[in-house]
């Protein structure tokens, strides 16, 4: 980001901190887009994007006054996106546990239309088989932040977050199979 | 290449996707959905006294039921005495 561009985002912030509205829904308009791709990554379902996307922008909203660096913003905000699917999908395994569902709750095929090309659907499968937190590491790099700020994300080392993608990386590989190469 | 440039289209759809989920007016509600928890989420005092009030009403189960377990104690223990008592005086009787 350019540094007029960071200087008016910081403006931004410093405004939607004292509560101008005006400011918080640019903020999210600015976003919500991004957001909701990164959550639709991690979570591969379309249905529950809206409603985390929502969670996500509220606490955003709610936890302005603490962000330190307003100069770090996304990668605060890439942050509460990620814990947040996280939590979400942590709540929804134990849900499973309690409340099992059957087969026909589970896996439900997304509406048609909904998945348009083979490629897509094939990265959508393998992203499943991955861990949440490795889901979130490559959109994370698909979001161009940096090894430095995905270190920051996920609070660990740079050389983690380099390990941890290299691993991602081939799980993806291994299980990316789009019809025509299976 | 990384797996995430191999297969950038589909990373590019993928998010397109994500995206596309979000209704018209999405921000506007997320604000009203803000300002509406701001006003019903109770504030620092009220939240004291509805613990205080907890508190209260829990201490004063745990005394009625001490009070009532103790009172139904006493009376057996007396009910024991009683026995033993008239026991005791029939016996002297008998001698």
């Amino acid at each position: 980001m350019d540094p007029s561009a960071t200087a008016a985002l910081v403006d931004l912030i410093h405004r939607a901190r004292r509560g101008d509205e005006a400011a918080q829904r640019e903020l999210i308009v600015s976003y919500q887009r991004r957001i909701a791709g990164f959550i639709y990554a991690i979570t591969g379902r379309g249905d529950s994007v809206e409603d985390i996307a929502q969670q996500v922008f509220i606490k955003m909203i709610r936890a302005l006054d603490r962000l330190q660096a307003p100069s770090q913003f996304e990668s605060w905000l890439f942050r509460l996106a990620r814990n947040t699917c996280i939590d979400h999908l942590r709540r929804q395994k134990l849900r499973r546990i309690f409340l099992p569902f059957g087969p026909e709750h589970e896996n439900v095929p997304e509406p048609p239309g909904a998945v348009d090309s083979e490629e897509l659907d094939a990265l959508r499968h393998a992203l499943e088989q991955l861990r949440p937190q490795d889901r979130a590491l490559l959109a994370l790099v698909q979001e161009g932040r940096s090894h430095a700020e995905i270190a920051a994300v996920m609070k660990t080392s740079i050389a983690a977050v380099k390990a941890r993608l290299h691993r991602a990386r081939g799980q993806l590989r291994e299980f990316y199979q789009p019809e025509h190469e299976s | 290449m990384n797996p995430e440039n191999e297969h950038g289209n589909a990373w590019t759809a993928l998010r397109a996707r994500g995206g596309d989920r979000l209704p018209p007016g999405f921000a506007d509600r997320v604000l009203r959905e803000a300002r509406d928890r701001v006003l019903s989420t109770p504030g620092p005092m009220s939240q004291f006294v509805l613990g205080a009030a907890t508190a209260a009403l829990c201490f004063l189960a745990v005394e009625v039921a001490a009070a009532r377990n103790s009172r139904a104690a006493a009376e057996g223990n007396l009910a024991d005495w009683q026995q033993i008592a008239s026991a005791s005086a029939e016996f002297a009787q008998a001698q």
